[in-house]
């Protein structure tokens, strides 16, 4: 009883830290949010000026190397945050290997190195985290993906990563990075100035629009995290209140057996110096 | 025909900046770009400098990281790495950070270093311009 009342302690703390830090991450979250829209709002009106040839960013390839980078959690505790993660990149890999591609695997976070190096699957790449990253971070591991996509050592790059919807919902899917979908390229050409030229301007955008790409997906698996956590810890400490409730309700039982039978052998003790 | 655009200077971490203002003018990457409101339609990359405004006939300067310039005739967005308001700058702390980094300098050896505390002080020497303009 005392074990599983140190155990509730300590989720009931876990659940306080996690509640604490997931207020950081939401804001975070969502501050990030309306960059990330400009960006794509700025590079949609310059596909529609952009005539010359795709940039490499842009450009699909036939995918012999399929990247994959997974987003998973440095720690565990928090419900089935980081196995939800494993099953879909499960079958993201199984599925890109029968389409006969090779898979060239990134991991950010402890949880997902540990289980892939077990299943033997080879690591291109670990990413360390920082426990809320910022955007300088998210640019270098950005920077990393777009060399190997650029110099040709993977050509497509699909994310596995949780999105924040709530602290209470987070859905774990994957979002393909690499090539850059053009957004609204459909969009008739606007009538602008562009200074310096709209192929120099997208040369500088496009990447930039990857990193801010990675940094909310980066920022949104954090908070996710966190939400998971929340209410995981907050069901075992549940839990330990119910466990508590009926190991102190045997305890009484035990107790109270303790003493009837002792009462009863005292008694009947008595009863026979009597007789 | 309106008087005033809105401005706003976005970064990657927050919303800096968002207001109605008279004018500004932002550090392009090839000159200093004048806006007025009605403005053409525009887009062009800036530099790391510095950006003025003004709002109600007080000047507002700010010390912005590389990045975009998107303009239409009733509004600006910037879009920068990092953005600091000159009032929320202290210079008498930037200077003794600058100090810091010329130490740190003169005594670095590896190429890489010195390149990039050589782009540390040029943005410390940049906020310390904005805070004594504000």
């Amino acid at each position: 009883m005392k074990g599983i009342r140190n155990i509730q302690q300590i989720t009931r703390a876990m659940k306080m830290v996690a509640a604490a830090k997931i207020k950081k991450a939401e804001t975070r979250v969502k501050s990030a949010r309306p960059y990330a829209e400009k960006i794509k709002e700025v590079v949609s009106s310059l596909q529609g000026a952009q005539t010359e040839e795709t940039h490499p960013l842009l450009a699909p390839r036939v995918i012999h190397k399929a990247g994959v980078f997974l987003i998973s959690a440095d720690k565990g505790l928090c419900g089935a945050y980081n196995s939800n993660l494993f099953r879909i990149c499960d079958s993201i890999i199984s599925s890109r290997r029968s389409e006969g591609k090779e898979v060239v695997f990134f991991v950010a976070g402890q949880k997902g190195r540990r289980f892939y190096s077990r299943r033997g699957i080879p690591l291109s790449r670990f990413f360390e985290l920082s426990p809320l990253p910022d955007f300088e971070e998210a640019r270098q591991i950005s920077l990393t993906l777009r060399d190997s996509f650029i110099s040709g050592e993977i050509d497509s790059l699909s994310v596995v990563f949780t999105r924040y919807v709530s602290a209470m919902t987070q859905t774990a899917g994957t979002a393909d990075l690499l090539p850059l979908v053009q957004p609204g390229a459909d969009r008739k050409p606007a009538d602008m100035i562009f200074e310096p030229s709209a192929a120099r301007l997208l040369d500088r955008l496009l990447p930039l629009f990857v990193d801010v790409q990675v940094y909310t997906m980066l920022l949104e698996a954090r908070a996710s995290e966190l939400g998971a956590r929340l209410v995981a810890m907050g069901n075992a400490t549940d839990n330990a209140e119910k466990l508590l409730g009926e190991l102190t309700l045997k305890f009484y039982r035990a107790r109270q057996e303790a003493i009837t039978s002792e009462i009863i052998e005292v008694a009947s003790g008595a009863e026979a110096l009597r007789q | 025909m309106t008087n005033s655009l809105l401005l706003e200077i976005v970064t990657p971490e927050k919303i800096k900046f968002s207001s109605k203002v008279g004018i500004v003018l932002a550090p392009g990457e090839e000159g200093y770009l004048g806006i007025l409101p009605s403005h053409a339609p525009l887009l062009a990359a800036l530099r790391e400098g510095d950006l003025w405004t003004r709002r109600d006939q007080k000047e507002i300067h700010l010390a912005i990281g590389a990045g975009f310039i998107q303009v239409t005739p009733e509004k600006v967005i910037v879009l920068s790495e990092w953005a600091e308001r000159g009032e929320d700058l202290d210079s008498a702390v930037l200077e003794s950070a600058l100090r810091v980094h010329e130490e740190n300098l003169r005594k670095c050896t590896s190429d890489d270093q010195r390149k990039e505390l050589e782009m540390i002080i040029q943005r410390t020497l940049l906020k310390i311009r904005v805070s004594k303009q504000a």
